[in-house]
């Protein structure tokens, strides 16, 4: 099967999940509708003031019916309105993506060219590196990011001011400010995803380096550093990249606590905010925009093993 | 030894595996016909491609049938579910080629031995069922102490010894052996066909020998079915087979298993370079083997070749039988000393 | 495998650590010190004392007491959620891995679907709809994380179901249900203990962060990570709090991923232990009338020991190879052929110990750098292995790999380098060479696999050609072709090769000369005629005449009784003694050297009887 034709149909099955996942956060808050009228009006709310909440807001109608008059509008763009204040979900929404994407992407791209790099060294450079990077491995990923965050920000912050506690510079506003407001943060998410890839990369890079295959080039005269950087690199590659989105997806949930603490002003902590009020348009238009991160990171991910597998391309 | 009813029989067995959209079936069997008679072995040999695995997996039930009939004791089996299948547990058993995945890690040889009849004869009570057990085990040459061990414990000999013991725990007619010496060494290999070979003497089982080793398949059977892509080349008496092939694939597959005999070796290495290099390609009509036959004319892709009836029991599919030289002159499996 | 795991220390430590936890917590009502509400404001923020071993909080409430009570809310919820991960995700992996595809796809999708889905937000939607309730943010944590156990479970299930033993079951007509529970659980059970280890530390990271934003706990109770925040809001004025909240976090957390390194480990340790020998290795007896290497062989191997953890599985091994010849090195399994073969080329790994010498091009390699040793891959010695289809690299096509060799060997580039790529798949007799360099290693058949790796091995035009079993992975017509292959290679290159079989067919059909290997040793070398026609050894004519081949029909094979020796078992005289019928009690005093005998100059045997069995036996070849 033709590269292309593979790629189009992973893709395929991607964006459906553009579709199916909304869906279901969509019934799972559908779930107790009661609750949410409550959390808006306050807990003295009468039953009378909770059923005319819940029928101008259509809360009382069958949700399959919701989700379709959702879907509906979605679909233009139109994310429907906030519980609390009325104003429009994507003109909420729509600012914090930016902050978002800087700090999770940021993210990515430390935890992987710090973890790819740490582990093909690990890899190449003896016993006594590997035992070494295994106890660092098994701390890194066991401290909490919450914890870890406040500790940076005591020590690069408050002891050593380097850079800012909190806030978030924009990058139209000054660029240096701008990656300095996103040092700390970046450093508190990425750091457990650095030690997950090192592993991953270590562990996939020495199954290349003894496998038949590279005895077998080795034994014939192939040089070990192509061995090494050529060929069981790009063995290793398509399992770590597939661990690469897992932690990705998991970084997600990770950017909800680290955004609180840096008081950055995301989607993350935005969600937070609406979802202790119940204000469940507001949360669902996230979780939208999260899905449509996760598929566009799941696509590339596809493509790229792909790419470097060939025998990935058969059905 | 062929018994008057034959005790397995198959009529003309297809069995094909779709392939996905747009894609032709792979057809792994193509009408295969054959019997066993009581306290016969029948070795079907092939190299990968022809089949002779499936064919073990159909008679067995662990793959579907697309179309013929497999008759045991007079009833077809070969389009029943699983549930009629269980009332031939008893008649068929298999063992089969890996020693070291044949047995649960996890199950003691006691446990695995006893399981047919746990299974089979729910209301056998203990005693019995350990009676039955030790009894089995002697028979494949273990002792006792080995009831409560691990198969970890045990060698890839010792293993088939196992699988053996479990295979003819319930005294079934038939056993189907699916390579089941193709993974051991030379001379536990030796053991191993000593083994079946005196079990069939006492219990009058009859053996489905699946093989790809022709030497060993020489040794224990009494007659042959050789197999290419699917459909039967040539049958008959072991001797007749291996030291008079009349098929020139037999021919050349004989050829081509090397003997420990310098001179012997010489002479296949000749007809080696006679026969064409394997290709790939499958023939749309006609004999399967005529891309790779020294002696294909186009009178062989005309029409797959039937069956023809040379006398002796024998059995060849070839159409120009009558006209190649005679089995004569070949160099037999047997090695002279 | 409790017992593997017993012998990692760290894994030890780390699950009595957790026993520690555990059982603290549950006996948080009788041992804590304090109740965890209490508040002693006179003693707020206050640093470890012996009333207070881990100090006190902003309203002066004991933190080890807090730290008891609050791991009941953090651990129970871990264990909740645990459970529900773990219960989903093995159902739902064992009928994925071992029911038809039908099912496997619908719930694979699904579980794709479910790793999609942004786990936060419906964690916070849970919480918003069921008014930070902690048991119902568990539940759906449980259910958020299930696909890792479902991928785990259904991998292990898929591999348990391709094994013979599920094949024998479905033969015996067992249910699927029972198959499922008898064979297919029991065998995957320690991939998913690992995961769950795993998992669980992940989960207790995951809800630490909850609780921290204040979400499944409802203040003033106290959770872990909840102490956390409450640290964070006076760090300033007591920073020490900060230490046992976020320890005690992390120590737990690193305890379960220590355990589950332990199991991993234990496990695969089960499978491949090299065995401790009993008696410390015995310096082997320099063979009498054993030559020094001959300068004018290709390859020159003397007193060839390989031990690995002090244990010796290959004893003495010498032999010659001329330029355009071929040896044969023969043995059955565990007899030492193929590590013989790899301390040839140098590729044995750390651990392994290899003495005497290895001459070639008058340079000894096993003593040489790794520098003259790199020297010879390749342009001096090359290699075959025997499964071609892991013999080349997946991810690069055949032009790619040859053409590097290529590169490295003749420094060509470019359309040169291209040319000679196809000369050389011409050379092997790839009918062609264009369509074959163009394809990727799963694209290729065994046989045209196999004659790749063989140009592989001829693109540094190689003097020594060592190939391991080429053909046994292969049909045996294709055998035939790639012997005929090898032959006529030969012929044109000039080159010797050594040729590793179990196969003493394929000796008769290639090699001139052939070594016959048992336990670690040579027994007899010699010229194949020679030794197929006269064998001396008696295990070389056991090894033949147990051989289906030679037996008359009907009649049982002669089989050789016993089985062979385990290096850890070897005794101090001949390793063949125990099953010999010739043995005599001088056999098994001391080892046995090995000698020429005395008709034919180049014929050597390892067997103090071997002249009077020549007479006695006339060289017949009995049981």
């Amino acid at each position: 099967m033709t590269l292309l034709r593979s790629l189009a149909a992973r893709i395929a099955g991607s964006l459906l999940l553009l579709v199916v996942v909304p869906a279901i956060t969509f019934f799972v808050q559908g779930i107790a509708p009661a609750n949410v009228a409550k959390g808006v009006l306050g807990l003295d709310a009468t039953d009378q003031m909770i059923a005319d909440f819940n029928h101008r807001l259509g809360l009382d109608q069958p949700i399959v019916l919701r989700y379709l008059h959702w879907l509906g509008r979605a679909v233009t763009g139109d994310l429907g309105a906030s519980y609390t204040n009325g104003q429009a979900v994507q003109l909420i929404l729509a600012p914090r993506l930016g902050v978002s994407l800087s700090l999770i992407i940021g993210a990515l791209l430390v935890f992987t060219i710090v973890g790819i790099v740490i582990g093909v060294l690990s890899a190449t450079q003896g016993r006594l590196v590997g035992r070494l990077l295994d106890v660092v491995s098994t701390v890194g990923i066991a401290v909490p990011n919450f914890w870890l965050a406040v500790i940076l920000v005591v020590a690069f912050a408050v002891a050593i001011p380097i850079f800012p506690a909190t806030g978030y510079v924009f990058f139209s506003d000054s660029p240096p400010l701008f990656f300095l407001s996103l040092v700390l943060p970046v450093v508190a998410l990425a750091f457990a995803g650095i030690t997950a890839v090192a592993k991953q990369t270590r562990d996939q890079m020495l199954l290349a380096i003894q496998s038949p295959w590279a005895r077998t080039l080795r034994a014939n005269g192939a040089a070990e550093s192509s061995i090494i950087y050529k060929h069981a690199l790009r063995n290793a590659a398509a399992p770590v990249i597939t661990v690469i989105g897992t932690i990705f997806v998991g970084s997600l949930s990770g950017s909800v606590v680290v955004e609180n603490i840096f008081v950055l002003p995301g989607l993350g902590s935005q969600s937070l905010a609406s979802a202790l009020q119940a204000d469940l348009p507001v949360v669902q238009g996230i979780a939208v925009y999260f899905t449509i991160i996760v598929v566009v990171v799941n696509v590339l991910i596809d493509i790229a093993t792909t790419i470097l597998n060939p025998r990935v391309r058969e059905p | 030894m062929i018994a008057p009813v034959p005790l397995l029989e198959v009529s003309d067995l297809t069995v094909s595996y779709s392939r996905g959209f747009g894609r032709p079936p792979l057809v792994a069997v193509a009408g295969i016909s054959l019997t066993l008679g009581h306290g016969e072995t029948l070795s079907i040999v092939g190299e990968s491609g022809s089949g002779k695995t499936t064919i073990g997996s159909a008679i067995l039930g662990l793959q579907p049938v697309t179309s013929g009939q497999i008759r045991l004791a007079g009833t077809d089996i070969a389009h029943l579910g699983r549930g009629p299948r269980r009332a031939f547990r008893e008649t068929l058993q298999a063992v089969f080629q890996d020693p070291f995945s044949s047995l649960d890690p996890s199950q003691t040889v006691g446990e695995a031995i006893a399981e047919p009849l746990r299974v089979v004869r729910r209301g056998l009570p203990p005693t019995e069922v350990r009676h039955r057990v030790v009894e089995v085990l002697r028979q494949v040459g273990l002792e006792p102490a080995a009831l409560n061990r691990f198969p970890a414990e045990f060698s890839g000999g010792q293993r088939q010894r196992i699988a053996i013991a479990r295979a003819l725990v319930l005294k079934p007619q038939i056993v189907v052996c699916d390579e089941a010496v193709s993974a051991l060494d030379v001379s536990v290999q030796a053991q191993v066909l000593n083994l079946l070979e005196q079990l069939q003497r006492e219990e009058g089982v009859s053996y489905i020998f699946i093989s790809h080793n022709m030497a060993a398949v020489r040794h224990i059977s009494h007659r042959i079915l050789v197999l290419y892509r699917g459909r039967v080349m040539e049958e008959g008496p072991a001797e007749d087979v291996c030291d008079r092939p009349a098929h020139p694939y037999t021919r050349s597959l004989l050829a081509a298993v090397p003997v420990p005999d310098v001179a012997a070796q010489r002479e296949r290495r000749r007809l080696r370079a006679l026969s064409l290099a394997a290709s790939p390609a499958l023939p749309a009509t006609g004999c399967p083997f005529a891309p790779r036959c020294p002696f294909a004319t186009s009178a062989c892709i005309a029409g797959p070749p039937p069956l023809t009836d040379i006398g002796g029991g024998r059995r060849v599919a070839c159409v120009r039988i009558g006209e190649i030289p005679p089995p004569g002159g070949q160099p037999a499996l047997e090695v002279t000393r | 495998m409790l017992r593997d795991y017993l012998r990692r220390p760290l894994g030890v430590v780390a699950g009595a650590f957790l026993l520690l936890v555990v059982l603290a917590v549950i006996g948080a009502p009788l041992i804590a010190p304090y109740d965890q509400l209490k508040m002693d404001l006179g003693h707020a923020l206050s640093l470890p004392t012996r009333a207070h071993p881990f100090g006190t909080d902003r309203l002066g409430r004991d933190v080890l007491s807090r730290l008891l009570w609050g791991g009941r809310v953090s651990l129970g919820g871990l264990a909740e959620a645990l459970s529900v991960a773990f219960a989903i995700g093995v159902v739902l992996g064992l009928v994925s891995g071992y029911v038809g595809r039908l099912v496997d796809n619908v719930i694979s999708r699904s579980t794709e679907v479910l790793m999609a889905t942004p786990g936060i937000v419906v964690l916070l939607m849970v919480y918003g709809i069921s008014n930070n309730n902690s048991h119902w943010g568990m539940v759906a944590l449980g259910v958020l994380c299930s696909p890792s156990v479902t991928r785990v479970t259904r991998t292990a299930a898929r591999a348990v179901r391709e094994e013979v033993f599920i094949a024998s079951a479905e033969v015996l007509g067992m249910a699927r249900p029972l198959i499922i529970l008898r064979h297919v659980l029991p065998n995957v059970c320690g991939p998913i203990i690992v995961n769950t280890a795993v998992l669980g530390a992940v989960i207790l990271g995951i809800q630490g962060g909850l609780n921290y934003i204040n979400l499944g706990v409802n203040p003033p109770a106290a959770s872990w990570g909840g102490m956390v925040s409450d640290a964070q809001r006076v760090l300033s004025q007591q920073p020490w709090l900060m230490v046992p909240s976020g320890a005690t976090l992390t120590l737990t957390i690193m305890a379960l991923m220590l355990v589950a390194d332990g199991l991993r480990d234990a496990a695969a340790s089960n499978r491949s232990r090299p065995p401790r020998s009993r008696a410390p290795a015995l310096r082997p007896a320099v063979d009498a009338g054993a030559t020094p290497a001959e300068p004018r062989a290709a390859l020159s191997v003397r007193g060839l020991s390989v031990a690995i953890g002090g244990l010796e599985v290959v004893r003495n091994v010498a032999f010659d190879v001329g330029d355009a010849q071929t040896l044969g090195i023969v043995g059955e399994s565990g007899c030492g052929k193929t590590v013989t073969a790899s301390a040839v080329l140098g590729q044995l790994g750390a651990g392994f110990v290899t003495e005497g010498e290895v001459m070639f091009g008058g340079v000894d390699l096993n003593h040489a750098g790794s520098k003259a040793r790199a020297a010879t891959r390749g342009t001096g010695i090359a290699y075959v292995s025997q499964d071609p289809m892991v013999a080349l690299d997946p991810c690069f096509t055949v032009m790619s790999q040859l053409g590097e060799l290529v590169g490295r060997h003749d420094r060509l580039r470019g359309a040169m380098r291209r040319e000679r790529v196809l000369e050389l798949l011409r050379q092997v007799g790839l009918p062609d060479p264009a369509d074959t360099a163009a394809r990727f290693p799963h694209q290729l058949s065994g046989g045209m696999a196999q004659r790749v790796s063989i140009a592989c091995a001829l693109a540094g035009r190689p003097r020594v050609l060592i190939a391991d079993e080429p053909t046994t992975a292969l049909d045996v017509t294709i055998q035939g072709e790639i012997l005929d292959l090898l032959r006529l290679l030969q012929k044109e290159t000039g080159m010797a090769v050594v040729l590793i079989t179990h196969d003493l067919g394929v000796v008769a059909d290639l090699c001139d000369r052939v070594a016959v290997m048992y336990a670690g040793e040579i027994v007899e070398l010699g010229e194949v005629g020679g030794i197929f026609e006269r064998p001396a050894h008696p295990y070389t004519r056991a090894l033949l005449a147990s051989n289906p081949i030679a037996s008359r029909r009907g009649a049982p094979l002669p089989v050789i009784a016993g089985t062979v020796p385990s290096p850890a078992d070897w005794p101090v005289g001949c390793h063949f003694a125990a099953r010999c019928p010739y043995r005599i009690a001088a056999c098994n005093e001391r080892p046995v050297p090995l000698e020429t005998m005395v008709e034919a100059a180049l014929h050597q045997v390892r067997c103090i009887r071997a002249g009077d069995l020549e007479a006695v036996t006339g060289g017949e070849v009995t049981a």
